[in-house]
């Protein structure tokens, strides 16, 4: 989605009815959060959202002092890959095998064969489903993603892309420099 | 033992990922030292070569065709020693900016050629860093007036990695 860092356009301060809506938009279906929810929005910093500058502008961020909590594309929201380290139970996992590593790395979707081999293991999820998408033999994920199909459509069917990436390491989001 | 959250992750300091990825970062090679030294234990199976490391040899350079990659980037970059780039740069999303890079090499004096520019284009014109910025899209002619007044210089026009004007509003 954003290989590499682009310019702010835009950085205003969050209203705390809006940081609301993102806890509990981030809380929503993994309820396993709600303990940490407020370690991720200290009382004492505010919480800032910046906008990227065209042609990226339907993208935005939010930050909290030096950390990138989520990162908004229209519609879909979805956490930070290190905040994702720091929490691996935020997203439900699909594991990729070992070949496939190279190609996610660098940004390419996740394809169906790579999921269901030897290596490879996933668990249930809907089509359009944000995944936190981890790799055979590592333990940190190395990119999140949209399921593009139903995990029993993948089973059944495994050709073709399955989960389209959306933040991967070492992407533009990876690198991101905050304004101080 | 309880896993106590949040994770702590080590980050490799040379190229940022996770120190398990580092073997799939741009640079392998230039990480594996911090890694002999703070954390082996994260590729076992290269046990050995850490150990060579820590006694000061060079890593082993990686296999296959990682040079042929990397050769042709070098190549866009820096070759020329003496050329005169003439580049256009966006401001915003409708505005534009030519600027010229590299006239310092040919003992240019860039204020008084920046004054040049201001008389014969009429625009706005100034000195930054090492480079004079016209206002709006000149890059023909300024082409087209270094060519006339310093017939021997190499100009280069460069593109801005294929994108396209403006793009407002557009997706992705
Ligand atoms: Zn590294």
């Amino acid at each position: 989605m954003l290989k590499k860092p682009e310019e702010i356009r835009t950085t205003s301060q969050l209203r705390s009815s809006n940081v609301r809506g993102l806890k509990s938009a981030m809380l929503e279906g993994h309820p396993e959060m709600e303990p940490y929810i407020d370690l991720l929005f200290p009382k004492q910093h505010s919480v800032i959202e910046a906008k990227l500058k065209a042609p990226h502008n339907n993208l935005s961020f939010t930050y909290v002092e030096k950390t990138i909590i989520s990162i908004h594309c229209e519609d879909i929201m979805f956490p930070h890959l290190k905040l994702l380290h720091k929490f691996p139970f935020m997203l439900k996992k699909m594991q990729v095998d070992k070949g496939a590593i190279r190609f996610v790395i660098g940004g390419a979707n996740v394809m169906a064969p790579g999921l269901v081999s030897a290596g490879g293991a996933i668990e249930e999820a809907k089509q359009g489903e944000i995944v936190a998408i981890m790799a055979e033999g590592k333990t940190h994920a190395l990119a999140i993603g949209r399921m593009m199909k139903s995990t029993e459509e993948i089973r059944s069917n495994p050709t073709g892309a399955a989960i389209e990436n959306l933040h991967y390491l070492n992407d533009g989001f990876w690198k991101m420099e905050l304004p101080s | 033992m309880e896993t106590i959250y949040p994770l702590q992750v080590t980050y490799c300091p040379i190229c940022t990922l996770p120190v398990e990825y580092c073997e799939y970062g741009p640079d392998f090679n230039a990480c594996k030292k911090w890694i002999a030294n703070n954390c082996p234990e994260a590729y076992p199976e290269l046990a050995e070569e850490f150990e060579k490391i820590k006694l000061g040899e060079e890593p082993a350079p990686i296999e296959e065709a990682k040079a042929p990659v990397q050769a042709p980037t070098k190549k866009v970059k820096f070759e020329g020693p003496k050329q005169v780039k003439i580049a256009l740069l966006k401001r915003g999303a409708t505005k534009n900016i030519t600027a010229i890079s590299g006239l310092k090499d040919f003992g240019i004096d860039l204020k008084a050629e920046a004054k040049n520019i201001r008389k014969k284009f009429a625009c706005g014109c100034s000195v930054v860093d090492d480079s004079i910025e016209l206002q709006g899209n000149s890059v023909n002619q300024v082409y087209d007036h270094l060519s006339e007044i310093y017939p021997d210089m190499k100009l280069v026009i460069e593109e801005e990695g294929g994108k396209k004007k403006v793009n407002k509003g557009s997706k992705k």
